[in-house]
């Protein structure tokens, strides 16, 4: 009997120092999905493709607000503009919501749709100034500052994985 | 294997881990309330020069104020990268010194 116990004990001593490697192994946490390549590139691309139109379109005004640059008026080209930059968006939002631990990468994808909703509908009322697309510039920011934090963690984790195994 | 001092090494790694995020985060809230502010009263002087009229000036400073909702979120990521690197860092750590106690690479 008591033979039969020792067995059992040794047993359950050899499963858990088994099991040990493989729990260390599982231990990372992750509260942040993984850096996406594609997401970064179509946040960059959008940021070209309005600071390109807002070259354009908006006026420029001195430290009085006065115009010293004119603007271009609301447009049909305008309006093609502000179409594709909401399914550019469309399109980076549906790749976010694949992802797990993305929430606010997924708000801010959201949001920045409502900023080009609002800057056209400020450009349908008159001119546009640098100044209009403000809000739009802050989520646009926002949006890249996301992607570089998601950057940092993916290369500094190459770094220690490397320096750990180097030691 | 030295506790005490494997415990101070998870320390201080989670401690550099996470330093590198909070300066990223004082920088980008300082300047993005900071520009905020200069926008506002842009926007009021465009309105006075009547560059622009007051309905798109209430349109373009709503926009601003939601666009903080956004600085948040990404303020929120960066916070969330930094415990995990911290913890992340820490775990290493403690991976190093148990397969150093073990002298295999157990883990």
């Amino acid at each position: 009997m008591r033979t039969r116990n020792s067995v059992w004990i040794a047993r359950r001593v050899f499963s858990l120092l088994a099991l040990l490697p493989l729990l260390f192994a599982s231990c990372s946490v992750l509260f942040v999905s993984p850096y996406d390549e594609v997401t970064d590139r179509a946040a960059t691309d959008l940021v070209t493709k309005t600071e390109i139109f807002l070259v354009r379109y908006a006026a420029t005004t001195d430290e009085t607000g006065q115009i010293v640059r004119r603007g271009k008026p609301y447009d049909a080209e305008a309006a093609s503009f502000y179409s594709e930059a909401r399914g550019a968006a469309a399109a980076m939002l549906l790749r976010s919501e694949q992802k797990d631990k993305n929430a606010e990468e997924i708000q801010i994808v959201r949001n920045l749709s409502t900023r080009y909703d609002q800057l056209e509908a400020s450009h349908r009322l008159g001119p546009i100034t640098k100044t209009s697309a403000a809000g739009l510039h802050r989520t646009l920011r926002a949006l890249v500052q996301v992607q570089l934090t998601k950057k940092h963690i993916g290369t500094s984790k190459e770094a220690t994985s490397a320096s750990a195994s180097n030691s | 294997m030295d506790f005490k001092n494997t415990l101070e090494k998870m320390l201080a790694a989670a401690r550099i881990a996470a330093g590198a995020h909070w300066n990223v985060v004082s920088d980008y809230l300082e300047k993005e309330y900071e520009e905020k502010k200069k926008e506002d009263e842009t926007i009021a002087l465009e309105v006075a020069a009547s560059t622009k009229t007051p309905t798109q000036a209430k349109i373009e400073l709503q926009s601003v104020k939601d666009s903080l909702e956004d600085v948040r979120l990404a303020l929120t990521v960066e916070a969330k990268a930094a415990a995990q690197e911290a913890i992340n860092a820490a775990l290493e750590v403690l991976r190093s010194a148990v397969n150093s106690a073990a002298k295999v690479a157990i883990l």
